[in-house]
């Protein structure tokens, strides 16, 4: 699933997410399922499109749905239609067919797409081979994907570097960490026995100071690691950053770090590739897949050093210029 | 909710959703489910029509349904009212303990009240009132409804009965295949992850360690434990030291003990609220009761 634009992404048909509108474009075997209408929230449908419709349809999902995620799935030649149309806006055409080889692995290879549904398994080729034109809507956006932004910002682009902050601080979803959502059933581990008694468990003060303990930090689970150790004796921190990341001096910046907001860790830490390189899991593994490539991410941090290969991605229009 | 056996479960019918397979048993039986699948909120869902529809309990236990609802592999509900859901858990606690007590079953029912209780805290979700008030009519019980057993045999109860129940006979000494089933729960677990490691060993497989011609894809698992070890370079999993312990020996008696085991296993189908609390009870006490498991 690759991002394009709002809550707008761009997909083949190798998963399908239910839970969001659709636009269906091309030959796929079941689209003439009467199921299909039945199962999926479906906006538009197209056997062909051309450019004055693409960006009419840009358009229209921009102006009618901006808030709601919206996925436009694609046979494999209109895939790298919609694909080169949009992007063609943004980028230099070379920038654009390497955008694409990242963008390829990311879709062939499902990473991002935690779909329930399989609905027909394509490969993309190796090489794009889409359009020479270029859509007018996407030429107009002020927004990027993080991705091109950051791409920006490690030459030194500032406003890149500003926006990637905002828009990492709002798909950072807060991992790795201890979710809330485990807490009912992780309960019981964490309480003694003199503690685990039904005078404890209905008392309504007891329970609230527990719960409290599962609250998700902004950035990471502080409330929580404490309790673990001292019941477990088991020290996350370490194991996070030593066995899982190979960084053995995190104590030197985890003394600051554990202090920060979210906005603050991810403008000093995450973003700031010298340290990134080191902690690069913690954002392109463990986050939001839908909205970032954790590919074409690696790849900045590894190559961070020789940013003449990124002078491609500078943004046609827009912020960047 | 209320994990009876296999992949069965009992939800309040005020949780309805049709994109699960399901029976409805009790007051709601003739108008649940029934004309869902014209409806808008259900577009984006295969809806599934209803099994089978019983107007009480009793109707539903004399029906020749028990048996194979029960033992159904994938996800399966039955959707009742509160009453009938009340006698779901009770029928289930009577399937377990032989010389039946009920001191004990209030104290049970008080701890999957709280669960509830504590799930409807911790959830963002409309359906938290539901289950808070189900919650309050669990701890509020002062006897157990008069419900039997459920209708299968000892031995059917034996083979399909929860891990938290195999554990806590397994204090007694009492053999099953508690080690089996916490084998596959471990190694469930670990799979479990298997898409954030496609992901890092993906974007790694230039000059790193992941390098993987003849499995590109990673689509096949030949070894969990091989998998684990690389997982383990790369991915947060707090309860790793155990997991570690696990493919280095085995399921071991300590590691059964061990509350951090409540960590890894907890999920849907293990009531970890219910096997603290077993395990809490002395082992004469375990004897006492018979616990089929």
């Amino acid at each position: 699933m690759i991002y394009l634009f709002d809550n707008c992404y761009l997909s083949t048909t190798n998963s399908v997410v239910e839970t969001c509108k659709q636009v269906w474009i091309g030959s796929h075997p079941k689209i003439q399922d009467p199921m299909l209408h039945l199962t999926y929230d479906i906006l538009h449908s197209y056997k062909e499109i051309d450019d004055e419709q693409l960006d009419e349809l840009f358009n229209n999902i921009h102006q009618e749905y901006s808030d709601v995620k919206t996925v436009i799935y694609c046979d494999i030649n209109n895939f790298m239609y919609v694909y080169s149309y949009f992007f063609n806006g943004v980028l230099e055409e070379s920038a654009v067919k390497e955008l694409y080889t990242f963008d390829m692995l990311k879709e062939n290879y499902r990473i991002g797409t935690f779909a329930i549904r399989d609905v027909e398994f394509v490969n993309l080729p190796k090489t794009l081979t889409g359009t020479d034109t270029s859509s007018t809507f996407s030429s107009l956006l002020t927004e990027t994907r993080i991705e091109i932004a950051f791409a920006n910002s490690v030459r030194g682009n500032e406003d890149a570097f500003n926006f990637c902050v905002d828009r990492a601080t709002k798909i950072y979803d807060g991992s790795p960490g201890f979710w809330e959502r485990d807490a009912e059933q992780n309960l019981p581990a964490l309480l003694s026995d003199e503690e685990f008694t039904i005078a404890n468990l209905t008392n309504e003060d007891f329970i609230e100071s527990f719960v409290s303990q599962f609250k998700v930090d902004t950035v990471i689970a502080n409330n929580i690691l404490p309790i673990l150790q001292e019941k477990f004796g088991f020290d996350f921190m370490t194991h996070y950053f030593t066995v899982i990341n190979d960084c053995a001096d995190y104590e030197e910046f985890w003394e600051d770090l554990s202090s920060l907001n979210k906005e603050d860790f991810i403008k000093n830490y995450m973003l700031d590739p010298a340290r990134a390189i080191k902690l690069q899991l913690v954002f392109p593994n463990l986050s939001n897949f839908d909205s970032i490539n954790p590919i074409f991410w690696n790849q900045i941090l590894k190559n961070k050093n020789n940013t003449l290969w990124l002078n491609e991605y500078k943004v046609k229009n827009g912020t960047y210029n | 909710m209320l994990h009876l056996y296999n992949s069965c479960y009992v939800y309040p019918d005020a949780m309805f959703d049709p994109s699960t397979d399901y029976i409805v048993v009790g007051q709601k039986h003739n108008i649940l489910g029934v004309g869902i699948e014209n409806s808008f909120y259900y577009n984006n869902v295969f809806v599934k029509q209803c099994f089978a529809r019983f107007a009480t309990y009793e109707d539903f236990i004399k029906s020749n349904l028990v048996e194979p609802v029960c033992s159904n592999k994938e996800k399966f509900i039955i959707y009742c009212d509160d009453e009938t859901l009340i006698k779901f858990f009770t029928a289930k606690i009577k399937s377990h303990i032989f010389n039946f007590d009920e001191s004990l079953f209030l104290e049970l029912a008080k701890l999957f009240g709280v669960r509830l209780k504590i799930k409807s805290k911790l959830i963002d979700s409309s359906n938290k009132q539901i289950i808070s008030n189900l919650g309050d009519k669990f701890i509020a019980l002062t006897s157990a409804s008069t419900v039997n057993k459920f209708p299968m045999s000892e031995y059917w109860t034996w083979e399909n009965a929860g891990i938290e129940w195999k554990i806590v006979n397994r204090k007694c000494g009492v053999p099953n295949k508690h080690i089996d089933i916490a084998t596959d729960l471990i190694n469930r677990h670990v799979y479990s992850f298997f898409d954030e490691a496609q992901a890092s060993y993906l974007s790694r497989k230039e000059n790193g360690w992941a390098t993987d011609p003849f499995n590109q894809q990673f689509r096949t698992v030949i070894s969990m434990r091989d998998l684990y070890m690389e997982m383990r370079k790369e991915l947060a999993l707090f309860t790793d030291p155990l997991i570690l312990q696990f493919f280095e020996t085995g399921v071991t008696e300590e590691l059964l003990k061990d509350p951090q085991f409540l960590l890894l296993v907890s999920n849907d189908k293990v009531d970890t609220w219910l096997l603290r609390w077993l395990l809490k009870l002395p082992q004469s006490n375990i004897t006492q009761l018979r616990l089929i498991a």
